[in-house]
């Protein structure tokens, strides 16, 4: 089976993608991943001023991607021998759409569609008060996760978070997280739980 | 327990810690694969140092980018910078951001609204984009 969402994979062909890995997430992938989708985006002038918030969302993308996904790699080994993690963007519509997809058991799940439908709902001043808070807790996972991740990248884009799970066994799924960069940013948009 | 110096790496910083001076600097990429290990040996000798502070004592941040969870380590070593401060030392913290980069600004903008210590926030374009 194709571990990469069929929705998403569409959404990938028409994203004019410039930037994509498939694979293990660790220090040396996320350095040399960041140094080419700089020099990726260099090449798409339209958005120079929004580059930053691009990167910031990806490298948050990324650091999911090694906190969150190798840690239900053991559960699904005999499906997806190698370690599973996937990261890309790509122009198109006058935005850059960054695309990041890891595993996630079933509670995890929950957790972050509860997360995530909850952050689409905040406007501006409330993300920011959020992440003051958040922040000033000091919270770390085991791993070193802060718990600002998605919120983070919810004021890096602007736009409501689109998240995609798709079982791949009884308890784990991939989660693919969809985030919109538009060229020029726009008020902040919120969005009701569906 | 002089310095705690670290060399930059493509996903760490460049730590330099002088006890001597009291001139504490972070700069450059802060994403560490584990946060944790990377940032526990600069707790550890901020710890030390607090017992025996210079009498100035400045934090100063040169970032180009960093994670989320680098960011909650930022915010422990400002805040013990800010028991210097409060024990009557002259502590401070100097954010510098790169003149174009909006968020880094606001990232500094954040620390302040965090801590009472002074907290300056300084626009340069030493950062190579």
């Amino acid at each position: 089976m194709s571990a990469i969402p069929l929705q998403i994979s569409e959404k990938l062909r028409e994203s004019n993608l410039a930037f994509a890995y498939r694979g293990r997430m660790n220090g040396d992938a996320i350095g040399s991943l960041l140094q080419l989708a700089e020099s990726r985006l260099k090449a798409m002038q339209p958005v120079q001023k929004r580059k930053k918030n691009v990167l910031n969302v990806l490298i948050e993308g990324m650091q999911n991607m090694y906190y969150h996904g190798r840690n239900n790699q053991n559960l699904v080994s005999e499906i997806l021998p190698t370690e599973y993690g996937m990261v890309g963007f790509g122009y198109h519509n006058d935005a850059v759409t960054v695309y990041t997809c890891n595993l996630a058991s079933n509670e995890q799940k929950l957790k972050l569609e509860n997360n995530i439908n909850k952050l689409n709902a905040l406007n501006k001043t409330e993300l920011h008060q959020l992440y003051l808070e958040t922040l000033d807790k000091g919270g770390l996972s085991p791993e070193g996760g802060a718990g600002l991740g998605l919120i983070r990248m919810r004021r890096e884009s602007g736009n409501p978070l689109m998240a995609h799970f798709e079982p791949i066994s009884e308890s784990i799924f991939v989660f693919c997280l969809t985030v919109i960069v538009d060229q020029v940013q726009a008020p902040m948009v919120t969005a009701t739980a569906s | 327990m002089d310095k705690i110096v670290l060399q930059p790496s493509p996903t760490t910083p460049k730590v330099n810690f002088d006890s001597q001076t009291g001139l504490l600097e972070i700069s450059g990429k802060s994403l560490p694969e584990n946060s944790i290990d990377f940032f526990q040996p600069i707790h550890a000798w901020l710890d030390n140092y607090s017992a025996d502070p210079n009498d100035v004592t400045s934090l100063i941040f040169k970032l180009e980018y960093f994670n989320t969870s680098s960011t909650s380590h930022f915010l422990k070593i400002i805040k013990k910078v800010e028991k210097l401060f409060d024990m009557g030392k002259n502590a401070n913290v100097i954010w510098y951001y790169d003149y174009e980069d909006e968020d880094m600004k606001e990232a500094g903008e954040d620390f302040k609204m965090l801590v009472k210590l002074p907290l300056d926030i300084v626009g340069t374009d030493f950062i190579s984009s």
